[in-house]
């Protein structure tokens, strides 16, 4: 009987470590979609698709009417960019649903119902009204998964501008839950207080995440023996009710 | 077996619809359903088996790592299968449905704390804040069981 439990114990070990193992290599390395989990993964988004429509009727109208009021815009941008002998913005800008929140809890990732066939590619960046939400890390032919800003760690550290005037550099290298801050750190000191100055993404990694809002400073702290600075930026984007976002392309 | 494999591919579906709806709580539809089939007596390979492909299914439409849920599903049938834990009272039941809920909790964040931060406050947000839909939930399924159980008697769920 002892022997059994035993068994049964290193069965549970070892299974356990070798899912652990496994399902490590499916999250984190760079791989695209199995064709069953497409399969399941665009039917999931179709049904759901349907129940979002038909239980916000509203929002649905009111996405429609920020997808041609964003495209307006961003003639009206073109035009005058333009006018001043600007390179105009060619950015394929999508608006795109929420299809799934169940992987938000323990991966940090939401699914929404447009892919390639939309032009959205990986790296792409998910924004709303209030600011950056996260990033495109996998895609398929019409659903594409993002990864939340929150999830940021020292190991994928996001680099920000601050201040839209002077153009001081920091990286965002965490995310504080309790408090419901980013943690702004490597900005190089100096005596100007940044408190209440806004935050963008700065690009580096792709030109068209330049500029997109991230949120406002609200707390700073000398650190490093005076050498750098340390921000709280807060966001206003609601990471709990994500209903309709903007993908931001090339 | 038939009904418990409805009842799980419907949790399953309902647990993905109900987090479009009420995104701040967390259901834990699946979990229900397999407390209540594990009173079975009947439980045998196919229950695992069956298990198994839940939570594969569930991993293909809702995550990335494929095989984390099918383990989950498994180990909870396996526990709850023990004589010492099996009851009909309904009050040791949802003490038992705390128990899954505890158990599915403690391996989901140890499958996945390498690449998603949690703090105390996460987790209570998870456990607690559907808690009376999650129980009402199980309440349906026991009842919804029970009818089914008297109706066909001795016939297996």
């Amino acid at each position: 009987m002892k022997k059994k439990s035993i068994k049964n114990i290193v069965i549970f070990i070892v299974v356990f470590l070798f899912t652990s193992y496994i399902s490590l290599i499916l999250v984190v390395s760079n791989r695209n979609y199995l064709f069953i989990e497409k399969i399941f993964k665009n039917i999931n988004s179709y049904f759901n698709s349907i129940i979002i429509n038909n239980m916000y009727d509203v929002k649905k109208i009111s996405a429609n009417v920020i997808d041609t009021k964003t495209k307006l815009l961003q003639e009206e941008n073109n035009t005058l960019k333009e006018l001043v002998d600007l390179k105009t913005n060619n950015k394929n800008i999508i608006v795109s649903e929420v299809t799934n929140h169940v992987s938000k809890n323990w991966f940090n990732s939401i699914y929404i119902s447009n892919g390639t066939s939309s032009n959205i590619n990986k790296n792409d960046a998910v924004i709303n009204s209030d600011g950056v939400i996260g990033f495109v890390s996998k895609t398929t032919n019409s659903i594409s998964e993002v990864d939340l800003i929150t999830n940021v760690s020292s190991n994928n550290m996001i680099s920000v501008l601050i201040d839209d005037e002077a153009f001081i550099s920091g990286m965002i290298s965490d995310y504080d839950e309790k408090e419901k801050l980013f943690v702004v750190t490597d900005v190089m000191y100096n005596d100007m207080s940044l408190t209440n100055k806004d935050v963008f993404l700065s690009g580096f990694i792709k030109s068209s995440h330049k500029g997109l809002y991230v949120g406002k400073v609200v707390k700073e702290e000398v650190s490093n023996y005076g050498l750098n600075k340390t921000l709280w930026v807060k966001s206003n984007v609601n990471f709990d009710d994500l209903l309709y976002v903007l993908v931001i392309g090339e | 077996m038939v009904i418990t494999c409805i009842f799980l591919l419907i949790s399953v579906f309902l647990e993905g619809i109900f987090l479009n709806i009420f995104k701040d709580i967390t259901p834990f539809f699946v979990l229900a359903v397999i407390l209540i089939s594990s009173l079975d007596k009947e439980n045998n390979k196919k229950y695992y088996i069956l298990l198994l492909i839940t939570g594969i299914i569930y991993d293909l439409l809702y995550t990335n790592a494929l095989f984390i849920h099918a383990y989950i599903f498994v180990l909870i049938g396996y526990l709850l299968n023990k004589k010492e834990i099996k009851s009909n009272n309904v009050f040791k039941l949802v003490g038992n449905y705390f128990f899954c809920l505890i158990i599915y909790t403690l391996l989901m964040i140890l499958f996945t704390f390498t690449y998603t931060k949690y703090t105390l406050n996460i987790i209570f947000n998870i456990l607690f804040n559907g808690i009376i839909i999650n129980l009402f939930y199980l309440l349906i399924i026991y009842i919804i069981y029970k009818l089914i159980g008297n109706r066909f008697k001795k016939k297996s769920y």
